[in-house]
């Protein structure tokens, strides 16, 4: 039985690492072309990101039939005994109040994000290296505030499945624009 | 999950509207559908200015670090405070306890207000200059030749837009602390949603349209 354990474990982690290679890969393709080559390469990079998902997904399977996304995403509002029902009473008690430090903890998370941000602007950074850190600040903190400040990380996983992958594909489908962008420049 | 908006459908049948698939009341979700419309919204606008800038051969870059970036960065602090204050806020409300909410509540609208202010005396010094929507300052287009003069219109588009919701948001708690009686923590907590939500486009703004445009020295 252990061995098997070790088989899924080592199973579920070689497709970790696969979806992370395909991600690497599409990071790598947006890194070095920048699209420059248009549709092409925004096409190569949704592709790569869309193998990333396909081998990705049989781990996150497995992790929710295991049930080790419970503890992540409050997702079963009947638990089965009383006593476990009274748990889930307490961590919901919990996520009403009496977490103040935990928000103020986020609060001070976020400071230094923008101070390192600003920091950033102070030394003059180059311009792409910039504009990556920037926006990947910008989203970690954006994350910050939607699953702390707006509560989402204490709804139900039915909600965050249908608010959170809508508005992100909604707003990738806009960089579609970019490359015509880039064409508009060079036509000048 | 408001008590208050699960507790109205209890005892309903299914088909009566009595199953919550996202277990959150009728405002709440209502208030998350429009904050999705309004990413978009924001979204679409910022990304109207990048394709702008990447479209120009040169684009003004007026903030230097000393005044403007220290400014907007005081700016920013006193957003995400007022997000901590709002928190506090909810928290309050959810203990049932109104009268601290309600103060609570007035800290968040007294940061909102001191950003809008702060932002306006930004807007003023701008305007001050020779900065229109759709036209740089006689000194900007020296310095850059041939700066696009669709700088102004991002510029005063999106923060002008951003400023908007700060200030509906001031009217919309301010409405919410003065009829505190009348509401229950479920609207403390969606207005919450809604100024949280106006954080949040900031920390996208201020890196983009700020950050990105440091005067070098």
């Amino acid at each position: 039985m252990e061995h098997r354990v070790k088989e899924t474990k080592f199973f579920n982690m070689t497709l970790l690492l696969l979806a992370g290679l395909a991600v690497l890969a599409a990071l790598w393709d947006a890194g070095t072309s920048q699209f420059r080559g248009g549709t092409d390469d925004l096409f190569f990079v949704l592709a790569a990101l869309l193998v990333a998902l396909l081998f990705a997904t049989p781990p996150i399977l497995f992790g929710i039939r295991s049930g080790w996304f419970h503890e992540k995403f409050v997702i079963d509002d009947e638990p089965a005994s009383s006593e476990a029902h009274a748990a889930a009473e307490a961590r919901e008690a919990d996520s009403h109040g009496g977490k103040n430090s935990l928000f103020i903890f986020v609060w001070i998370a976020l400071l230094a994000l923008t101070g390192l941000e600003v920091f950033l602007g102070y030394v003059q950074l180059r311009k792409d290296l910039m504009l990556t850190i920037l926006m990947g600040a910008s989203i970690i903190k954006a994350a910050l505030i939607v699953a702390y400040f707006m509560h989402l990380r204490f709804e139900r996983m039915s909600l965050v499945l249908t608010i959170v992958p809508a508005t992100v594909v909604c707003l990738c489908l806009m960089l579609i624009l970019f490359p015509d962008g880039f064409r508009l420049l060079h036509l000048r | 999950m408001s008590e208050a908006g699960v507790e109205s459908y209890a005892g309903a049948s299914e088909w009566d509207g009595g199953a919550l698939p996202y277990k959150v009341g009728h405002k709440k979700l209502g208030m998350w559908l429009f904050i999705m419309s309004d990413s978009l919204t924001f979204g679409a606008l910022l990304f109207a200015y990048s394709y702008a800038r990447i479209a120009s051969v040169e684009w003004p870059k007026p903030f230097p670090f000393f005044p403007s970036i220290v400014f907007s960065s005081v700016m920013t602090l006193c957003l995400l405070s007022s997000s901590l204050t709002m928190v506090m806020a909810v928290s309050a409300a959810k203990r049932r306890d109104k009268r601290t909410a309600r103060k609570w509540i007035f800290a968040t609208m007294f940061f909102g207000a001191a950003f809008v202010v702060l932002h306006l005396i930004e807007w003023g010094h701008l305007i001050g200059d020779g900065l229109m929507a759709f036209e740089l300052p006689e000194e900007w287009l020296k310095m850059w030749p041939g700066a696009s003069p669709l700088f102004g219109a991002t510029f005063f588009g999106i923060t002008g837009l951003h400023m908007f919701h700060v200030f509906s948001g001031l009217c919309y708690l301010g409405v919410i602390a003065l009829f505190i009686k009348r509401f229950d923590e479920e609207h403390v907590e969606v207005s919450g949603l809604y100024w949280h939500f106006v954080d949040l486009v900031w920390m996208f703004v201020f890196p983009l349209i700020y950050l990105l445009s440091i005067k070098p020295s």
